[in-house]
């Protein structure tokens, strides 16, 4: 005889209000009380936008998967689509309600989870980070082609190839790669607005390319002061053009120019860091999403060719 | 061919939906070429590049964007509002691939939506629960009769068609359950751990997993049986199946059962079963001998409170030895400036219960040390009440009896007739202590320590006005992460002047300790 966590609500005189304890939450979620509203809401997951501030909360129906503005339920069966856009939703004394909705999540005695990704120091010099790379840029083609995706990794280092939406991309990555390279802030930016809010999704492939790419800049960071000075004052100025993208696509910007980013980009710079199982943890980055997930890899390999390049005495070679 | 464009404002779909939704547009016919995407400035001027677009729109990335090349005006018009009327649809009904999902009416709709369930909770009135739970069983589902007024000619067949499917009915009138951690009907916030529970009382549940959490210990499940389950005609089924269950369960160490005392057949099976489960088994049979039970695996208790902390030393691997039912000294040390605090003629208890169990284990208790003890659930038939709206001596009320709660919610939810009472007992110059229980869990007032102090309040004027005081006595029963929260009702109530105690079986050995004074 077994249970699964499943729930039969019926008519009658009682509803049971759903009371489910939240798994872990992300180190940018308040845990001091908060007013917010019901943004947006997918089949297994719910954003929240904080009242008067400018970003999302999620919560994630999900077994494995963190985000730093993240509460994560492992509940499979939960149903959030009764959720609707506009709903009022508040945290009081740990406990987050929603409106009269029968459905209470409890952060209480949630784990917080931490994105360690800028602890990381990935080294590209070493030769297991070398062979990840190899393996990790094989594999990202090899899906994209497979999932016929618009933006094939390849495409966007061979000028005039791939989709209109490639094409374009192919300018401005190129330009981050040299501007990142060379610490240029000012032509990092340039290239930068030019793919934000850029593509398919509800995160824009431009944007998951450039959160990937930041994720590839921070898991190197603290190597010297110039780089790490670099990657905050890039991350200010993307936020001044921040608002040219979704308030989805905005929070995880926001996110990833403070050095937080995903568990599965975060695993994934872990595996280069420590000649860990880079295959896995390709495929699990890579499978966020439609698109997003591989795009953020895209980016997240963009961002490691920085410091190869560098390491190549800054040449601004884009060939693999 | 010609395109248009049509802005959809602050609507978020998933990357897989919005590619879905492209496709679809562009399988009508005169549709050439058809996008969904938000609209920002990179991706206006990206479809201005590929010819989707026209000229440049403004910006607005909130939005999504769609935009249609058709074979005329016409047609990219009328795909337009087919395309809006499926997002819309989509944004109502949630259903993905713009299915429109109905909310499910019957058992059987539920499924389809959540094919993985294999438990239904059923709260419909009584009259339809036993149709509504065959249905469940039939497809294979386990039971939660919530629903109260089911017969026992009902009943029985629901189980013994369980018991041979494996299926678990729990119920009817089972109020009480923890499955895999979640709390069901009344029910608190308890931590997982490795004791396992069936009980055949709601309340009695609620004060054994409470005071497990409180002692460091945990669930794995918690099985509630409903009323009648130990009856002969029932047989048990429940509870003998639910300890199967947790025999089986890995994670449970230690099995404890919670019941008034069953018929002395039904006893001998259940007995038998938990000396075949091989676990440790500790048994509280509510006013039956502990001695005459314990033996072998068994452990018999006499209150909740021993069984629950006998429960969490066995799961802790320590050895266990007989309860004591002296009052323990934290307490003791309050009987006397409590008795101070009394007239004369202020000699007798009134207890205003809104759990059965706790009632029924009170009036046990008091019983022991004080003789005669009223009650609308008395232990001896002369012993009843026979006027519940009126105390006389000793009086325990539970007020949760059908007579109470006909037209009005249950008394741990509508506070209004228990108040309404705690007035009406400071008035009687004879009332020393008057006894409460105060639940917590989901189900229960969200804030009974506000429903209970202005109460608590007049009567203290009413007592004080004719120079007495009323000494509350009570216990909370709760746990830290429930949704009242322990901590701050029992801060609440002991401000408000009541002396509260870890257990039901502490508060009324402690308000009985009070009003003896030989």
């Amino acid at each position: 005889m077994k249970f699964n966590t499943a729930w039969g609500i019926s008519s009658g005189c009682i509803v049971p209000t759903m009371h489910i304890q939240a798994v872990s939450i992300g180190e940018a979620v308040p845990c001091e009380p908060f007013e917010a509203e019901i943004h947006s809401v997918f089949e297994s997951a719910v954003n929240l936008r904080l009242e008067n501030e400018d970003r999302l909360i999620t919560i994630l129906v999900t077994d494995h998967y963190e985000l730093p503005q993240g509460i994560r339920i492992s509940e499979k069966n939960i149903p959030l689509q009764p959720l609707t856009v506009g709903l009022r939703a508040a945290l009081r004394g740990g406990i987050l309600r929603f409106g009269s909705f029968p459905l209470t999540i409890d952060i209480r005695s949630s784990s917080i989870w931490f994105c360690r990704l800028p602890e990381f120091h990935v080294n590209m010099n070493t030769s297991y980070a070398q062979t990840a790379f190899s393996t990790a840029w094989a594999l990202l083609n090899d899906e994209q082609q497979v999932r016929r995706a618009e933006i094939v990794a390849n495409n966007l280092i061979s000028e005039g190839t791939g989709s209109l939406l490639s094409r374009r991309m192919q300018q401005p990555v190129k330009c981050l790669i040299d501007a990142a390279a060379e610490l240029n802030g000012r032509k990092a930016l340039e290239a930068a607005e030019r793919i934000i809010g850029l593509g398919p999704g509800v995160t824009p492939s431009g944007d998951d390319i450039l959160i990937g790419f930041l994720a590839g800049l921070w898991c190197m960071a603290g190597q010297t002061q110039k780089q790490f000075s670099f990657i905050h004052s890039f991350g200010d100025a993307l936020m001044k053009i921040a608002k040219q993208t979704n308030e989805i696509s905005r929070t995880y910007l926001a996110h990833a120019t403070r050095g937080q980013f995903s568990s599965s980009l975060t695993d994934l710079a872990e595996a280069f860091a420590d000649g860990g199982d880079v295959a896995k943890a390709v495929r699990a980055a890579m499978n966020v999403g439609h698109s997003s997930g591989m795009d953020s890899v895209t980016g997240f390999l963009f961002g490691l060719r920085v410091r190869k390049m560098e390491n190549q005495s800054g040449a601004a070679s884009l060939s693999v | 061919m010609t395109t248009s464009q049509r802005m959809i404002k602050n609507l978020y779909r998933d990357s897989v939906a919005l590619m879905q939704f492209s496709e679809k547009l562009r399988a009508l016919e005169g549709i050439k070429q058809a996008s969904a995407v938000m609209a920002t400035e990179n991706n206006i001027s990206l479809l201005v590049e590929a010819g989707l677009l026209a000229a440049a729109v403004p910006p607005s990335p909130n939005d999504l964007l769609i935009v249609v090349e058709a074979s005329d005006e016409t047609t990219a018009g009328s795909a337009l509002d087919s395309a809006e009327a499926m997002l819309k649809a989509k944004s109502a009904d949630s259903g993905e691939g713009g299915v429109r999902r109905v909310p499910p009416r019957s058992i059987e709709m539920g499924l389809e939506s959540m094919p993985s369930a294999n438990f239904v909770l059923i709260s419909s009135p009584g009259e339809y629960a036993a149709a509504e739970a065959r249905k469940a069983l039939q497809l294979g589902l386990h039971v939660m009769m919530f629903s109260d007024n089911v017969s026992m000619e009902e009943e029985i067949p629901l189980k013994q068609y369980a018991r041979e499917h494996d299926l678990l009915v729990m119920g009817p009138d089972c109020g009480t359950a923890i499955i895999n951690g979640i709390p069901l009907g009344f029910a608190n916030v308890v931590r997982r751990g490795n004791i396992g529970v069936v009980a055949a009382s709601g309340t009695g549940l609620q004060q054994v997993t409470s005071l497990i959490d409180r002692f460091g210990g945990g669930i794995t499940q918690a099985i509630g049986t409903g009323g009648h389950d130990l009856k002969s005609e029932v047989g048990g089924i429940t509870m003998l199946q639910g300890i199967e269950a947790l025999t089986k369960d890995k994670a449970t160490k230690v099995i404890l059962l919670v019941s008034k005392p069953p018929s002395s057949d039904v006893m001998n099976k259940v007995l038998d079963k938990a000396r075949q489960s091989k676990k440790p088994v500790v048994v509280e049979f509510i006013g039956a001998d502990p001695a005459g039970i314990t033996g072998g695996n068994i452990f018999g208790v006499k209150t909740l409170e021993d069984a629950a902390f006998a429960s969490v030393l066995i799961s802790k691997g320590k050895t266990v030895k007989k309860f004591s039912s002296i009052l323990p000294a934290k307490y003791r040390s309050l009987v006397k400036p409590a008795q101070k605090r009394l007239k004369k003629g202020q000699k007798y208890i009134r207890g205003l219960f809104s759990g059965g169990t706790f009632c029924y284990e009170t009036v046990l208790l008091l019983s022991e040390s004080l003789g005669k003890v009223y009650s609308n659930t008395p232990i001896k038939k002369e012993e009843k009440i026979p006027n519940v709206w009126e105390s006389l001596e000793h009086t325990v009320i539970d007020l949760g009896d059908d007579l109470f709660t006909q037209g009005r919610p249950h008394p741990m939810i509508d506070f209004r007739l228990r108040n309404e009472r705690i007035v009406q007992e400071a008035k009687d110059p004879a009332t020393a202590v008057i006894l409460l229980d105060i639940v917590l869990g989901f189900g229960s007032n969200m804030d009974p320590a506000g429903e209970l102090i202005p109460a608590i309040q007049q009567a203290q004027k009413i007592a004080s006005k004719a120079k007495r005081n009323i000494v509350f006595v009570g216990s909370v029963c709760g746990t830290e992460s429930d949704p009242q929260n322990l901590s701050l009702q029992e801060s609440r109530l002991q401000e408000a002047g009541v002396i509260l105690t870890e257990s039901n079986a502490q508060a009324a050995r402690l308000a009985a300790a009070i009003v003896d004074r030989s």
